[in-house]
């Protein structure tokens, strides 16, 4: 990706992207655990409505312990909801077996410490798993899928270098190239950004838009970072404390009182040039000097 | 990136068949009475064709009735040990996991005393309550290390290693307050002891039981190297986690019941032996399992031989022979920072 | 490459074989394979996989049953021209071949016992620990009465392997029976069982009048002691098996059988037949001498040395007064020397009673070659008040 311009082409609300198909339907899906049974629920999500199309970019927006990873796992279909329901092309996601699910929806997650070692190449051939069977050994197919995942991302050179030697940057595109070697439909990301440096954050989430745009990927992810989420998303779901506040492409998501309400942080929205949001902190106020914790 | 194929596979087993081949028959070489090779070359010969009543006495007594049984039985408890080893470590999640951590050595231990305590005389009897203790403890275990109906590795451990203690401590209170003469020959079997005569019916039982218990594990192999990249990934790839860990956790308590049933703890194969078997083959599982099992069969016949001839005709329980090469193998591993 | 692979596997195993394979195993890949729907028919290099496991597992069962068939086979070691059937002492029935030529002995206390009645040039093998008398050493060594070695026994071709169920294991006897070897074991619980077990096994090995005559001595010794023990109440004592911990004997134990016999009364009554003893407990009791049984010089002089130094063995009054005794280690065993070392206890608690064979120790370094010898009257060795002190 050399520059921004290919994402920040204004993307309204158009009826051609209406026409497009409707890959993901999450009807009033709601969620709650408790630690035991009968005891009062730790947490609930409640009822959240929102479609996901193909080449569609989603960015699931909240401060911490809103519901945005248990939204995300209801989606994966790891799941069941309370009511309400998640459905993929038709389909229950909850009620597919997992190998099916796991040819139609990739998920990366933050990341599991690794035991033994394992080679990048090795690494990505295992999202081949979904597409074999027991007692089965890859094929040439499985390699060149391996392969050209790896590509996508960017990665060839990493093949034969080991996971646990590889900066955290790199790792993150390896894992990003093994759910596609699933060649899912869907890709879910919890909180990719995390732990990388601004430059290697702009570097994933361009590569996510170009997977959306030219391979017609629907990439749902979870994040708390407003202002990526802005530049990218082409619709965001707003979370506050387990609840679904509002739903829409940025420019309607994005207002002040609503933001600041959720964030808690007093903030400025600004409309940029190319229709999307901008937001400025504020950081210390003069006005309402809040004494120092 | 070497691609694993059926190939590379069968290759590895043929090749480390071929050394478990040449260890055997060094094996029945060896021992306090001397053969030459000319003599069993001959008697071998005489048996494979069908002619068993040219064989001399001398050698149907040892090499067919002695040391024949107690190599295959050899054979059986190492493969079964190493390949519960390889999938405790897979399943736990932990490079230092071997067959023993989950309590199933102590369960049968407890099994063993309680039928040398009831029923000395029955030569079946021990081989027997030691795989019933063993089953008893696998269950016990198995529903102390659930969380949310799911099997969990970080329970699973605890709760097994719980059971140990608590078993163990039960065999000291039995060993030191019970007056009877016979609980003598426990401590040869808590050492791991290969000595032990079987009816011949009973090896056919083992061998049956470690191919079932050891072709289930096989069939979750693939499942078995994706699950240790993370059980959530594991299972957002299309694994059946719940499935795998029940058989794996069944199988390998299975292998292990049954080897240490027969022979006791023998220690240190099941954790060392798939560790050398990565540093040779390579992590996968789909080859691990099967050279871990041929590996492991070689292991145990090399340690049980040095046991048998090293001070003889004083026999070591091979227990205490794979202690003493284990313990600098395991540094040596550590050092490579392989474990 | 599965190509290649596809062709042998045609050729192992019949259309029909082929067929019935693939059934059981839809069968079974219910169980273990998920999804089987879409597995049969089955990849071709799987396929081959699968049926190499199974022509394995085949092959190793019909290794096996190889080995049975031939292990079927008539032994020749028992249905010779004659043979009785006797049940032994811990109540196996043997089948002992007429005659007994050839004698493994699995104990020491066997192979004295075997020597005494005379048999000892017919023992061909006994264990390492086997000492008394010095031509035992000279035997071929089958390894310790614990862990022999199975095969060395099997290579003499015994008629008869004797063993001793107070040192042997379960283990050992299965092994053997297994071969055909037959196998018979003594239990002695107490001297008299020891004297009966003894003759038993005179007659059984065709000892002839050495047999009869020697349980005749012994039993003439131990009535000589009854008789001098006669109407004395006995002395109370603590046998020490092991000092660190302290070990001492139990009930029904030979050992505490040997030791009523010479006039003792072991203070400690316990239902383990070694037990682990408090020292309190044995400040309680107040025992009126304290035994070793040892034939080792040094290790006692250590021993006795030591407990000078321990302030809880101080407060036993035997300790403080010195009233040790040593007797030889053939107290233990229940073999013919046992009235020796009975001899010997009761010669040291009673010297007055056996003053014509008894000489009072007063210098020990003289008496020991006389005393390690452990024959019939040689002077135990005692300490007292007035004797002398090392």
């Amino acid at each position: 990706m050399n520059g921004t311009a290919s994402f920040t082409e204004a993307r309204p609300d158009s009826p051609a992207q209406q026409a497009r198909r409707v890959r993901l339907n999450v009807e009033q899906a709601s969620y709650s655990f408790s630690a035991r049974k009968q005891a009062a629920p730790l947490f609930t999500l409640e009822a959240t409505t929102f479609q996901a199309r193909e080449r569609e970019f989603v960015a699931i927006l909240g401060p911490n312990a809103s519901g945005k990873s248990t939204l995300l796992r209801l989606i994966s279909g790891a799941i069941a909801p309370l009511s309400g329901r998640v459905e993929l092309d038709g389909f229950e996601t909850c009620h597919l077996d997992a190998r099916t699910r796991a040819q139609r929806i990739a998920f990366v997650q933050q990341e599991s410490p690794l035991i033994f070692p394992i080679r990048a190449g090795d690494y990505v051939l295992q999202g081949r798993h979904p597409h074999g069977r027991s007692l089965w050994f890859e094929k040439d197919e499985d390699f060149a899928i391996a392969e050209s995942a790896l590509a996508q991302v960017g990665a060839e050179h990493l093949r034969d270098r080991w996971m646990h030697e590889i900066s955290g940057g790199e790792k993150q595109r390896v894992v990003l190239a093994r759910a596609l070697a699933q060649q899912p439909l869907v890709l879910l990301l919890d909180e990719p950004t995390l732990h990388l440096d601004i430059r290697a954050q702009i570097d994933l989430l361009c590569r996510l838009r170009h997977l959306a745009d030219e391979h017609r990927y629907t990439v749902i992810e979870v994040t708390h970072d407003l202002g990526l989420a802005a530049e990218f998303a082409d619709q965001i779901v707003l979370l506050h404390r387990g609840k679904c506040l509002r739903v829409g492409p940025p420019a309607a998501v994005y207002q002040r009182e609503l933001l600041e309400e959720v964030f808690e942080v007093p903030l400025e929205v600004e409309l940029g040039p190319d229709g999307r949001p901008r937001v400025i902190v504020q950081g210390r106020r003069e006005k309402t000097e809040q004494p120092r914790p | 990136m070497k691609p694993l194929t059926l190939r590379r596979v069968l290759w590895s087993c043929a090749l480390l068949a071929f050394v478990l081949f040449a260890i055997v028959l060094l094996a029945l070489r060896l021992g306090a009475v001397p053969f030459s090779f000319a003599d069993m070359g001959q008697n071998l010969w005489w048996l494979a064709s069908g002619h068993p009543d040219k064989i001399s006495t001398d050698f149907r007594l040892i090499m067919v009735d002695i040391r024949l049984p107690r190599i295959l039985l050899g054979i059986v408890v190492g493969a079964a040990l190493s390949v519960a080893g390889a999938s405790f470590q897979a399943l736990l999640r932990n490079p230092l996991a071997d067959p023993y951590v989950l309590g199933v050595s102590s369960g049968a231990a407890l099994g063993a005393i309680l039928a040398l305590l009831v029923a000395p005389a029955l030569p079946l009897m021990t081989p027997l309550a030691a795989f019933l203790g063993a089953a008893a403890t696998i269950a016990a275990v198995y529903f102390l290390g659930r969380r949310q109906g799911q099997l969990d590795s970080g329970m699973l451990l605890l709760a097994g290693i719980v059971t140990a203690s608590f078993l163990s401590a039960t065999i000291m209170f039995l060993m030191t307050t019970l007056a009877s003469r016979d609980l003598r020959g426990i401590a040869f079997w808590l050492m791991g002891d290969l000595s032990i005569s079987l009816p011949h019916g009973l090896l056919w039982v083992l061998m049956v039981g470690f191919f079932a218990a050891a072709g289930a594990i096989l069939t979750t192999a693939s499942d078995l190297n994706v699950l240790l990249a993370g059980e959530r990934e594991a299972m957002h790839l299309g694994v059946d986690v719940t499935r795998v860990k029940l058989v794996v956790y069944v199988s390998a308590s299975v292998l292990t019941g049954l080897a240490v049933s027969v022979s006791g703890a023998i220690g240190y194969v099941g954790l060392l032996v798939p560790h050398v078997m990565r540093m040779l083959f390579g992590s996968d599982y789909r080859l691990l399992i099967p050279t871990s099992a041929i590996g492991g069969a070689i292991a145990i016949v090399v340690a049980d031989t040095l046991a048998r001839t090293v001070i003889a005709p004083t026999e070591l329980p091979v227990g205490a022979m794979t202690a003493m090469a284990g313990a600098p193998v395991f540094i040596y591993l550590l050092r490579r920072r392989l474990a | 490459m599965a190509r290649l692979l596809k062709i042998p596997a045609h050729k192992f195993l019949s259309i029909h074989a082929r067929i019935d394979l693939q059934a059981s195993l839809f069968v079974l890949g219910r169980v273990f394979l998920k999804d089987t729907a879409r597995r049969i028919p089955l990849a071709p290099t799987r396929a081959f996989l699968i049926r190499c496991l199974i022509a394995l597992a085949i092959g190793g069962l019909l290794a096996a049953a190889r080995a049975e068939s031939v292990h079927a086979m008539p032994q020749n070691h028992t249905t010779g021209p004659a043979s009785r059937q006797v049940k032994d002492e811990t109540g196996r029935l043997v089948r002992i071949p007429q005659p007994v030529r050839r004698i493994v002995s699995l104990a020491p206390s066997v192979t004295e016992t075997l020597f005494a009645l005379g048999l000892g040039d017919r023992i061909v093998g006994d264990t390492d620990f086997c000492d008394y008398p010095p031509e035992a050493k000279q035997k071929r060594h089958i390894g310790g009465p614990v862990d022999p070695n199975i095969e060395v026994i099997a290579a003499l071709h015994p008629d008869l392997v004797v063993a001793s169920r107070s040192i042997n294991r379960v283990a050992s006897v299965h092994s053997l029976e297994q071969l055909g070897i037959p196998l018979y074991g003594t239990d002695p619980r107490n001297v008299d069982q020891l004297l009966a077990s003894t003759q038993r096994l005179g007659e059984l090995l065709d000892a002839g009048d050495a047999g009869r005559s020697l349980v005749a001595n012994l039993r003439q010794r131990l009535s000589q002691i009854d008789r001098r023990l006669r109407g004395l109440p006995p002395e109370t004592v603590m046998m020490v098996v092991w000092l660190d911990p302290l070990i001492s004997v139990g009930r029904n134990t030979f050992l505490e059988d040997a030791l009523r016999r010479a006039g003792a009364h072991s203070v400690i009554d316990a239902r383990q037949s070694w037990p682990n003893i408090n020292i309190e407990e044995v400040i309680r009791l107040q025992p009126k001498y304290v035994i070793f049984s040892s034939d080792d010089p040094q290790q006692v002089q250590r021993q006795l040395a030591e407990l000078q130094d321990r302030p809880a063995w101080q407060q036993l009054d035997a300790v403080r007064n010195r009233r040790f005794i040593v007797v030889s280690e053939a107290i233990s065993h229940p073999s013919p020397r046992l009235i020796d070392g009975i001899e010997q206890l009761a010669a040291a608690l009673y010297p007055s009673r056996f003053a014509s064979k008894a000489a009072f120790a007063t210098d020990i370094p003289e008496l020991w070659p006389e005393f390690l010898l452990a024959r019939i009257s040689q002077p135990v060795f005692a300490f007292s008040n007035a004797g002398g002190t090392p």
